[in-house]
């Protein structure tokens, strides 16, 4: 049973993550090759634990998350809670837990846990007026949503809001809907930018509408990545090149090997580095649709919507960053981004993908 | 109808997702190329200009000699201190063992040392003595806080000898003023460069140190100066400056044959070490920048001029009215109380008569005589390489009145610098010949020094040497007896003209005077100006021939000896012929 399971693997899925996986190693050491190189190993040892787990959670049903779902999402928002009372601040947000042999994100775990319980409401409320479906879904994800805000850590909550519009987007609510809930979404914006954020959140926005606005300042980050990024140019400089503006420390040094990933790769390798890694991810997102549209039930659908938006989004938001068409928000690059809860996070979800895809018909 | 939904259209909707997915995927591509391919060049540039780093070298400055390599201005290692607020702990104790060394007060460097900044100029300009005695004392006492600067700083060992002439350097290093300005480029030479790569932190990566640009230290330069000469010339200015009192003395002595200056100083002068305490009027070289009227010097112009275009000969007569010359509606005087008659034209430039070298003047006609003036260099600069040189007063005939030509013919109504009237009378002196003035002698790759530059032929050896005649006459039995000198023959002429008022008219009995000659007369080997301007004596001494002259003679004394000329064999009465051989130049004579 366990060959047959494994031979039903969803083969590009499980080749894609490895390819991804290994060009995040790859990433991270040309990052930090010059500074430290603990953290190469560190995620190595992150990977070494969640592969088990990722087999693990592919090869387990994934209907039992029907059951697990909202034990995990009490679980996120006690996190949630807590990290504001115990959490570590690191880079300014309180948005880490100390949990003694790690620190650890419950920002991170609670979306995965919302995403289930989205996918699980979603589909079991078929019948239900839309506007209540709505409304109970933004509950669901209002409350860890806030939380996160608080914390406060920006990138953590516009994460939920793509997911959201396509978790509800693939199960069946009218379009009206959805489009009056978006229009709604883009008048509050200019109420939400002026009264809603913190000064250095908006200055993030800001020196993104126009990074020449404070080059020393806000806008260095996003300024240094466009400089390493075009500086690499079509085929970049080279493995170890000397004085990339990674090895100078002009991308922050502190980050770069989690949230400035892409500009290490875009200078190190160019166009055709980028591009790859860019279309690795495009293919990863779209086999994670063709489960969804091939999963046996809607719960699975819905799950494996949420769960490639999940990765769409960080993907997105990532990249858009460094290349300058987002906001700089910190969000890791799934999967190469340096950083053990989202690797953790990232491996539970591509299990419960791949489970979606071997359980498709089959029951065993 | 729901399940027909559920399978159906949302198949469609993930297709949506898809297609939705991949547009941004290919935007994000798009973004890709518009950045590293389209953008490469920008931001290459931008990525190089973060980490190069052009660390320059500082070139080291020419030095300044004179024409026998003594040292005229050399540079003089220094440290500069300064202080890590960073690395200071105790600033009381640092500033108590430091502070005797750095010539500051206790208290005043404790509040700089209380700085918590890592760089902080406490003082520049410490010798290195002082400086690594000051740090052995600070290892002795276990503090730290206090570093050394390699640095250098101009150092002038003369003092104020030449002042004038050199100039200086300001503390950036910059010629502000004399042959340091002048030749400031090439003194300063060119700052090499390392270009070195640094990261962040500005910490320099010295695995990727890329290359160098080597440093071109300054050319050393060799002037014409002989400072030999120039000590017994300074010598007499201060004597004089003593005796007279005067607002100003100028002295200047060149070599007639080449135009080499050998000499040549001012006073009020300064010293270059401390140029910040100067005042302006000490640091105006006046050799070069001043003007003023020349007085009877300048007969010789109007006598040579006449002679050479063959309107008169030595020996015509000029009458001289005795002493009362009405022209133009005014009576012009001879000076000196002397009324004379019939005077050769040897005799006007001898007893220096007015009248006689206006009728001289006057008989060459105005466009004539203009053109002497202005073919003897006045009215133009004789482009000495030294900063701020003027080109002097000298008004064209169209705007001349009618006594112009009376007055300027007697160094009147027309202004000269020093410089101007030492290269008119070293020319009669060179046969005619205007000359270049020179200062530098060579530099220090051309070994060979710079040629003579002949300005212009003005007047014929002939007639240079009837001038001669006539100039030794003036020493010898004329107004400048007391420039003769003791075994040489002295050829000259004196000048006395009233100061100008600057509110229009003559200042009266305030005089500039001075004394042109050159020496030895049948052979010069030295030609000078002395200018003494308002001496405060009585008008009835206030002379040329009685201030100015006798420095002279006493100059040219010295120079003689120094520079071991052999004596005239009769006094004054020397044929031209003689004088006429090339004369080598200086030899190279240690100063006694």
């Amino acid at each position: 049973m366990f060959f047959k399971k494994f031979s039903a693997l969803n083969k590009p899925l499980l080749v894609l993550m490895f390819a991804l996986i290994a060009c995040g190693l790859y990433c991270i050491y040309s990052a930090t090759w010059m500074r430290e190189t603990h953290f190469v190993r560190s995620q190595i040892y992150w990977l070494v634990f969640t592969i088990p787990l990722f087999f693990v959670i592919a090869f387990t049903d994934y209907r039992w998350v029907r059951l697990g779902a909202i034990p995990l999402y009490g679980t996120g928002l006690l996190g949630l809670l807590l990290v504001l009372v115990l959490g570590v601040k690191v880079y300014g947000a309180r948005s880490w837990l100390n949990l003694g042999f790690c620190h650890f994100q419950p920002s991170e775990l609670a979306i995965i846990a919302g995403i289930m319980l989205l996918a699980l409401y979603l589909s079991s409320s078929e019948k239900k007026h839309p506007a209540i479906r709505i409304i109970t879904c933004g509950a669901m994800m209002g409350i860890p949503c806030l939380l996160i805000l608080v914390q406060p850590n920006l990138g953590g909550a516009i994460v939920w809001f793509p997911i959201f519009f396509a978790m509800l987007y693939a199960s069946a609510i009218p379009v009206r809907y959805l489009l009056t809930m978006l229009l709604l979404g883009i008048a509050f914006t200019p109420l939400m930018v002026n009264f809603g954020m913190k000064p250095y959140q908006r200055d993030r926005i800001t020196v993104f509408l126009d990074p020449s606005l404070d080059p020393q300042g806000a806008g260095w980050n996003i300024n240094q990545s466009l400089n390493a990024i075009g500086s690499g140019g079509f085929w970049g400089k080279g493995f170890k090149a000397p004085n990339t503006l990674n090895e100078l420390g002009y991308l922050p040094s502190t980050i770069v090997h989690n949230d400035f990933i892409f500009s290490v790769l875009g200078e190190q390798h160019g166009f055709i580095g980028g591009a790859i890694l860019i279309i690795l991810f495009a293919l990863l997102i779209i086999t994670g649709l063709f489960i969804a549209a091939h999963a046996s039930d809607f719960f699975g659908r819905l799950l494996a919507v949420g769960i490639t938006f999940l990765f769409f989004t960080h993907a997105f938001m990532n990249i858009g960053m460094t290349i300058g068409v987002t906001p700089i928000t910190g969000l890791p690059l799934p999967l190469v981004s340096y950083g053990g809860s989202f690797m953790l996070v990232a491996m539970l979800s591509l299990g419960l993908l791949q489970s979606i895809w071997i359980h498709r018909k089959l029951v065993y | 109808m729901q399940k027909k939904f559920t399978s159906a259209a949302l198949g469609q909707r993930i297709g949506l997702v898809c297609s939705f997915v991949a547009l941004i995927f290919t935007f994000f591509a798009f973004r890709l190329v518009n950045l590293q391919v389209g953008g490469h060049e920008k931001f290459s540039h931008l990525a190089a200009e973060k980490h190069g780093v052009k660390q320059p070298i500082a070139a080291v400055r020419g030095n300044i000699f004179d024409r026998h390599g003594e040292i005229l201005a050399v540079n003089v290692p220094v440290r500069t201190v300064y202080a890590d607020g960073t690395h200071i702990k105790d600033p009381l104790a640092l500033a108590h063992v430091a502070a005797p060394f750095l010539g500051l007060p206790e208290k005043e460097l404790a509040l700089k040392l209380a700085s918590k900044r890592p760089y902080v100029v406490i003082r520049s300009g410490i010798s290195e003595l002082d400086a690594t005695a000051m740090m052995r004392a600070l290892e002795e006492s276990k503090l730290s806080g206090l570093y050394l600067q390699p640095g250098s700083e101009r150092s002038y060992p003369n003092g104020k000898m030449l002042s004038h002439v050199l100039g200086f350097v300001d503390h950036s290093g910059h010629g502000i003023d004399g042959i340091e300005r002048t030749f400031d480029k090439e003194l300063a030479g060119r700052d090499g460069y390392r270009h070195i790569e640094h990261d962040r932190k500005g910490l320099e990566i010295v695995l990727y140190r890329g290359q160098e640009e080597p440093v071109i230290n300054g050319t050393n330069i060799y002037l014409t100066i002989d400072m030999g000469l120039q000590a017994i010339l300074e010598k007499q200015l201060d004597s004089a400056m003593e005796t007279y009192k005067p607002a100003g003395a100028t002295a200047i002595l060149v070599d007639p044959k080449t135009g080499e200056i050998l000499a040549m100083g001012s006073r009020p002068n300064y010293d270059p070490n401390h140029y910040s305490e100067a005042t302006p009027e000490e640091l105006r070289n006046r050799a070069v920048t001043d003007m003023y009227e020349p007085g009877s010097v300048f007969k010789v112009v109007a006598a040579s001029g006449a002679i050479n275009e063959g309107i008169v000969t030595e020996n015509s007569t000029i009458f001289c009215e005795h002493g009362s010359f009405l022209y133009g509606g005014k009576i012009l005087h001879d000076a000196h109380g002397d009324y004379f008659g019939d005077l050769s034209v040897r005799d006007v430039l001898v007893h220096s008569s007015n009248i006689g070298a206006a009728k001289i003047a006057m008989k060459m006609g105005d466009t004539k005589y203009y053109e002497y003036v202005r073919r003897f260099g006045f009215g133009e600069k004789t482009n000495i390489p030294l900063p701020g040189e003027i080109s002097g007063l000298v008004n064209p005939p169209a705007r001349w009145d009618k006594l112009t030509i009376t007055r300027m013919a007697m160094g009147h109504a027309i202004a000269a610098t020093p410089i101007q009237v030492v290269m008119e009378i070293a020319c009669i002196a060179n046969d005619g010949k205007l000359m270049v003035p020179q200062l530098i002698h060579h530099r220090d790759q051309e070994k060979e020094k710079m040629e003579p530059i002949v300005r212009r032929e003005i007047i014929s050896s002939k007639v240079a040497e009837i001038i001669n005649g006539a100039l030794i006459d003036v020493v010898a039995r004329g107004t400048a007896q007391h420039a003769k000198m003791d075994g040489y023959s002295v050829a000259g002429k004196t000048g006395t003209a009233q100061k100008i008022n600057t509110h229009g008219g003559y200042l009266e009995g305030r005089y500039i005077v001075s004394f042109a000659g050159y020496f030895p007369a049948e052979k010069p080997r030295i030609a000078g100006l002395v200018v003494i301007d308002d001496a405060r004596i009585g008008s009835i001494a206030n002379f040329g021939g009685l201030v100015a002259a006798p420095i002279f003679s006493k100059i040219g004394e010295a120079s003689a000896r120094y520079l071991d000329l052999l004596p005239s064999s009769t006094g004054a009465s020397v044929s031209k012929e003689n004088a006429s051989s090339p004369s080598s130049s200086i030899p190279k004579v240690e100063a006694p």
